[in-house]
């Protein structure tokens, strides 16, 4: 009887196949983790009518506390090159020739443009080519900075190792707009609210940081026509920006009561607002209607705020508070801006789409005629752990 | 086409006709057998003939005496036999007799005060007997002889098992002693319906083996199968339980256990209430119990014992362990060489640091930590008692530290190679503990050569292949697939005792209810 | 009969809900936000129609002939020179839609995760692992499913709850802005997947359970019409008018799952499990190819095929596409007649003649008798 029975042939043939698998699996894919360059963000500038001019924040490898080779004090974990090219994907490739390790871009956290670029250029052509990579991801937080974005890149800050990671934990701090990749190319479809992204810039105020460091702060926000960049708002317009959008979260709100000198500040612990269009005999109107929680964090007056009606009177104050800001950027939008940052359009659509087509075309034009009404809640929850009020100097 | 069909019908017919042989030299084996030698009266010839048998050895003590005045002869191996018992029970009241012209009748009736006795005429019983431990008396003129049984010999006493213990449970082991072990069993189910057959096995070693179950309780169809893979078995020797079990296995190709070891006789208790069938061998302490399934190598006898919320998570988390035990070292090289963005930026950034000064691919330093592992287990193994445990503790501080150090292996993969290690510890059964390790090598290299692409498929193809197992007709899989729902109370948690009504479908036989139903327990 | 083993019908439930499932989810939401746009969400609904009839005709024509999938009882129905035609036909198509599941599967793999690895090795892998499923028996498949199909539906399940947060319920507002029509259209080219139901006539003789083959059946493509309905309304909730731009919305969408900046980037653990779903389905159609061609030659055993065909499926899979647009364009195009053609036109016809010939031996029985 022979040793090779039915079982061991069909063994065998199975074995082979994987045997043959196995073998010509080369290693194709393979990248050791050390043969790789962690970019952590970009910047792209403007360099000329025609090309760009890309730069990378990379990595320092042996900087982390787990490297263990006691590097780190005071070396900065990261460095930033930077190279030109007619598009994005051409300056990668002439980046890649400057790094002996491969560029990886699946730990980019944000992608800033220089203002310039924006302005004359506009951001399609460069996105796309974040949206195509399988490396990329839409997620990645988009910004426009008014200086060069290399600088910007190349600025150290104190609390965080790299400028990509101050830009990502701001972002997240709900101050400004929290923009993604996704969130612009769905803005530049005709059909929705224009873009705006959140404007950021080197902080010229250097006092007490330590020498060659450099914070970053919001400026407000950029606000585009289509594709390009064509306004902006600053921080206190932006706050009121945040309402539209329904992206405010623990802003404070600080008035001062005309019966008194000093101010009160209130904490918005919960806030929500909503869009209601309305068509009235071909009269356009839409409504904001802002909704917020508040707590008291602040009362230099003499105001007793635990009796009933002063409450009430303050949170009357407040609201007259927030609809002047709500009231001062319609107006800048509607007034200057002209590009429909608000979500009126959207609003419009869902609610009345058949009146809504027909102004589909020209609608930055047609928006700006829109009438604004206001509807502005506050409701002061709590007081604090103290709720006392200044004593009259008497 | 027409090719191809008749090639397959060759086949065929070369498998039958190769099945007819087998058949055929089987039963020529039986027939020699049944052709024996029968005993002759002269009884110097039987001992001369039994002297022979045995090669003339040393421990086969012949005792000649008289019985009146004939003359008799008793043969025993000498340290399998209890003398005491022979001397007070058989010789003394044989010698003392005054009467002449016995029969053999009379004599074992009324002489031979010994509970185990019988009468055989072949030479071949004589000495199969002998071999067996039992002792025979020859009686000059008898064309017979009178078998003892007083056998009495060193054995273990019985322990708590090593390699399963619990915290809370019984704390007996099976020994060596297939008599000890089948009595551990009856204490256990005092009942009529416990059924224990005995058959030898291994043409020399004679070896008992043992078919035990529960009548009603087991498939009788099952029982028929067991003992017809028992039967077939043909071979020189069974030293350990390990013999039979890989001559009776459904598929001899899988790396996976498809028959269950245990020492504890109060698992294998439980298991026969469920309907399975179990299988002793003599000489070895680990019982086997058919047909199992994946989750019973994965189930510990504590679970039924604790709390079953506690049972149940347990469960749980042991399910966790085999996936850890089986993918994460593949899991890591597929994440450092192909998918660096699936960590968050900061774990894949001191991972990559702690890299820099290592000189292997994360593949090799894979491979390389997990052969480390496996020589410091089997080390830890071989190694004396006293030594082991200094070895495994030494093993892993100073290789896995030193070789950080050095910058051979990163300290991650250290740490992954550990958790690896000790939750394939985790797995309740040794043997299914062992196949899962060692089935992580082949993934760690596809995980190396397509990324989780490759771990994927060589999952794929494990689970492809337990899909495919069956013990002893029961998929091993079951009851998850093919899917029992009623049977999954057992699986996939531990279900309360006062829940499990019901036997398991896949082995339970005519009775199938367990318990009175509605025995949820409460304040009344 | 050729094949030993016996499945339940939830069983084979098990095994058609991610045959179709498995590259529906991938392309369907890009394809259907192409004609129908804010209403794709419906279009899976819509599309269950095919569904419906393939099961119908499956399920009816198995009746006639209990024992036979359609390359056996085509011959049956309309002689053996045009019933062997026939069952050539569907071996052709098997062999092609096979190639087209394939390269999806490759394409997939290939084009977002393992780029620089040759298709041949990718595609080779998986035809290695079916074939060892198909080798042990439709037994073997239908467990392999039972244990995979939980891995399926937590992927889509656990996309869908951890996008969430991300999602902006308004996004698909106003209903029905350009009527219904819309809608139906984007099913055009998912009723082309559904009529992959019509994949059962191989499975229902192997049935231990024929009778509740209907009810399993329609609940799983009710399961599969939701599934893909809820996939649609996540990727236009996420990506709005931007789904039709992507080439993998379900991809895109888990790119953009994070939870607390820890649990991000996990489309590659996304696309390992899904391959457990493309094993379903490659092992589905590779199975239902061997036994259609075993009966078609009619051997005793199949076994023996498993191998050679898995060679031919390596070489149609790389044969079936030049590039990934190409792919795309047959789904678009090609794809919505084609598959119909066989998952319903000619079962359709051999129904209506089986049915007519059963009722002209009726009548003429009857008239004998008379």
């Amino acid at each position: 009887m022979s040793i090779i029975t039915d079982q061991w042939k069909k063994y065998c043939v199975i074995g082979g196949w994987f045997l043959v698998i196995l073998l010509s699996s080369g290693c194709w894919d393979r990248v050791e983790v050390n043969d790789i360059a962690f970019v952590l963000g970009t910047g792209i500038d403007y360099y000329g009518e025609k090309e760009i001019e890309l730069s990378i924040e990379v990595k320092l490898p042996g900087t982390t506390e787990a490297g263990g080779m006691g590097g780190g004090n005071g070396d900065q974990p990261t460095f930033v090159q930077s190279a030109t090219g007619k598009t994005v994907a051409e300056a990668i490739a002439n980046l890649q020739m400057r790094f002996p390790r491969k560029l990886f871009w699946g730990h980019n956290r944000v992608i800033i443009f220089n203002e310039k670029f924006v302005r004359e250029l506009g951001v399609k052509q460069e996105l796309e080519y974040f949206s195509r990579s399988p490396e990329a991801r839409t997620r990645d937080k988009v910004f426009v900075t008014q200086g060069k974005a290399k600088d910007l890149l190349t600025a150290v800050q104190h609390l965080e190792d790299s400028t990509a990671e101050t830009l990502r934990e701001l972002s997240g701090t709900n101050i400004g707009l929290d923009v993604s990749i996704r969130d612009v190319l769905l803005g530049l479809k005709n059909e929705e609210t224009e873009v705006a992204v959140p404007m950021i810039a080197v902080s010229a105020d250097t006092e007490g940081t330590a020498e060659g460091k450099n914070e970053i702060e919001l400026l407000g926000t950029a606000v585009f026509k289509g594709n390009k960049m064509s306004d902006w708002m600053n921080m206190r317009l932006t706050r009121g920006l945040l309402w539209f959008k329904n992206e405010i979260n623990l802003a404070t709100v600080t008035i001062a009561p005309e019966v008194d000198d000093g101010y009160i500040s209130a904490l918005m612990i919960d806030a929500k607002s909503e869009l209601i269009p309305e068509i009235h005999d071909g009269q356009w109107k839409i409504t904001i209607k802002a909704i917020s929680e508040d707590d008291i964090i602040q009362n230099s007056t003499e105001l007793d705020l635990t009796e009933m009606d002063v409450l009430q009177s303050v949170e009357r104050q407040l609201e007259v508070e927030i609809k002047n800001r709500l009231v001062e950027v319609v107006d800048k939008v509607q007034q200057e801006i002209k590009s429909d940052v608000l979500g009126f359009n959207e609003a419009f659509r869902r609610e009345y789409p058949e009146q809504w087509h027909e102004h589909k075309d020209d609608w930055n034009q047609f928006f700006t005629t829109i009438e604004v009404d206001y509807d502005v809640k506050v409701y002061v929850r709590r007081l604090g752990l103290s709720t006392g009020k200044q004593e009259s100097e008497e | 086409m027409r090719f191809l069909k008749r090639f397959l019908q060759k086949r065929q017919q070369k498998k039958q006709q190769r099945l007819e042989k087998q058949k055929n030299q089987q039963q020529q084996m039986l027939q020699q057998m049944a052709a024996d030698i029968q005993l002759s009266t002269d009884i110097n010839e039987n001992i001369k003939n039994i002297q022979e048998s045995f090669h003339q050895s040393s421990d086969i003590l012949f005792r000649t005496f008289s019985i009146g005045s004939s003359q008799a002869c008793i043969v025993y191996v000498s340290g399998l036999t209890n003398e005491d018992r022979i001397y007070e029970n058989v010789l003394t009241p044989l010698m003392e007799a005054t009467e002449e012209a016995h029969s053999l009748q009379e004599l074992i009736e009324k002489k031979i005060s010994v509970s185990e006795i019988k009468q055989v005429q072949t030479f071949h019983e004589v000495i199969n007997d002998l071999a067996g431990g039992f002792q025979a008396l020859l009686l000059e003129g008898h064309q017979s002889a009178i078998i003892i049984g007083l056998p009495k010999w060193e054995k273990r006493s019985i322990e708590e098992p090593t390699a399963e213990q619990v915290v809370r449970g019984p704390r007996e082991g099976f020994t060596e002693t297939i008599d000890d072990n089948i009595s551990m069993l009856r204490r256990r189910i005092r009942s009529p319906r416990l059924t224990i057959q005995m058959k030898k096995s291994g043409a020399i070693t004679n070896t008992a083996v043992v078919v035990a179950y529960i009548n009603g309780v087991a498939n009788d169809k099952l029982v028929t199968e067991v003992n017809s893979r028992l039967d077939r078995i043909n071979i020189d020797g069974v030293i350990d339980s390990g013999y039979i079990e890989e001559l009776i296995e459904d598929n001899p190709y899988s790396p996976f256990p498809q028959v269950l070891n245990t020492e504890r006789p109060d698992v294998i208790a439980a298991y026969l209430l469920e309907g399975h069938v179990a299988v002793l061998v003599d000489g070895s302490p680990f019982v086997m119990i058919v047909p199992t399934t994946i989750y019973s190598l994965l189930q510990s006898s504590e679970d039924y014992y604790e709390r079953y919320i506690i049972g149940t998570i347990i469960r749980w988390m042991r399910y966790l362990f085999v996936v850890i035990a089986l993918l994460f070292p593949s899991l890591y090289v597929a994440i450092l060489t192909f998918h660096q963005e699936m960590l968050p930026t900061t774990l894949i950034l001191s991972i990559a640091d702690s890299r820099e000064m290592v000189p292997f691919p994360a593949l090799i330093e894979a491979l390389l930590m997990e052969m480390m592992f496996e020589i410091l287990r089997e080390a830890g193994i071989r190694l004396p008692k006293q030594v082991g445990q200094a070895v495994g503790i030494v093993g892993a501080l100073i290789i896995g530290e030193a070789a950080v150090r050095a910058g051979i292996v990163s300290a991650p993969m250290v740490i992954v190679v550990a958790v690896t290690g000790i939750s394939s510890f985790a797995i309740p059964r040794f043997n299914a503990g062992i196949s899962i390790r060692m089935l992580r090598f082949p993934i760690i290299i596809l995980a190396g050569s397509l990324g989780l692409l490759g771990i994927m498929l060589g999952v794929i193809a494990i689970v492809v292949h337990l899909c495919s197992l069956r013990s002893f007709g029961m998929p091993y899989l079951g009851p998850l697939a093919p899917l029992q729902l009623k049977d999954i109370k057992d699986v996939l948690m531990r279900a309360p005792r006062w829940k499990m009504d019901t036997r398991p479908h896949l082995t339970g036989g005519t009775d199938r209810e367990r318990q009175a139903s509605n025995q949820q327990p409460g304040p009344n | 009969m050729i094949e030993k083993g016996r499945i339940s019908s939830l069983q084979l439930a098990i095994i058609m809900y991610p045959t179709i499932i498995a590259t529906a989810i991938l392309i369907v939401p890009a394809v259907t936000a192409t004609s129908a746009g804010r209403d794709m969400w419906l279009s899976p609904l819509w599309g269950t129609v095919t569904g419906f009839l393939s099961i119908f005709l499956a399920i009816k024509l198995n009746q006639y002939y209990p024992d036979k999938s359609i390359v056996e009882y085509s011959s049956d129905i309309i002689g053996k020179f045009f019933g062997k035609l026939v069952g050539l036909g569907y071996l052709f198509f098997l062999f092609h839609i096979s190639g087209v599941i394939i390269r999806e599967y490759a394409d997939f793999v290939v084009g977002l995760f393992i780029a620089q690895t040759p298709m041949p090795v990718v595609i080779a892998g998986m035809i290695a692992v079916a074939a060892f499923a198909v080798r042990a028996g439709v037994e073997v498949i239908a467990r392999s499913s039972e244990l995979f199909i939980p891995i399926v539906i937590f992927i889509i399940f656990f996309i869908l709850v951890l996008l969430i947060p991300e999602m902006d319920f308004l996004k698909i507002q106003p209903l029905f802005d350009g009527g219904i029509w819309p809608s139906i259209k984007g099913s055009a080219t998912i009723q082309a997947w559904y009529s992959e139901f019509f994949l059962i006539t191989f499975f229902l003789p192997f049935l231990s359970d024929k009778k509740r083959a209907v009810k399993w059946n329609v609940i799983c493509l009710i399961l599969i019409a939701v599934s893909l309905s809820f996939t649609n309304l996540a990727t236009y909730l996420l990506f709005g008018a931007l789904t039709e731009e992507l080439s993998y919305p379900l991809i895109s969408a888990t790119r953009y799952i994070s939870v607390a900046d820890f649990f991000e980037n996990i489309e590659s653990v996304v696309m390992a499990l899904w391959v457990a779903g493309a094993y379903v389905k490659i092992t589905a159609f590779y199975y239902t190819f061997v036994i259609g061609t075993a009966q078609w030659l009619k051997l005793p055993n199949y076994r023996p095929l498993v191998f050679p065909i898995g060679i031919i499926l390596v070489i149609s899979g790389l044969w079936a596409a030049q590039s990934f647009t190409e792919v795309k364009d047959s789904i678009g195009k090609v794809l919505p007649f084609y598959l119909p053609l066989f998952g319903t036109a000619i079962p359709f016809a051999l129904l209506i003649i089986a049915a007519l010939k059963k009722k002209i031996i009726a009548a003429h029985q009857s008239s004998e008798q008379a």
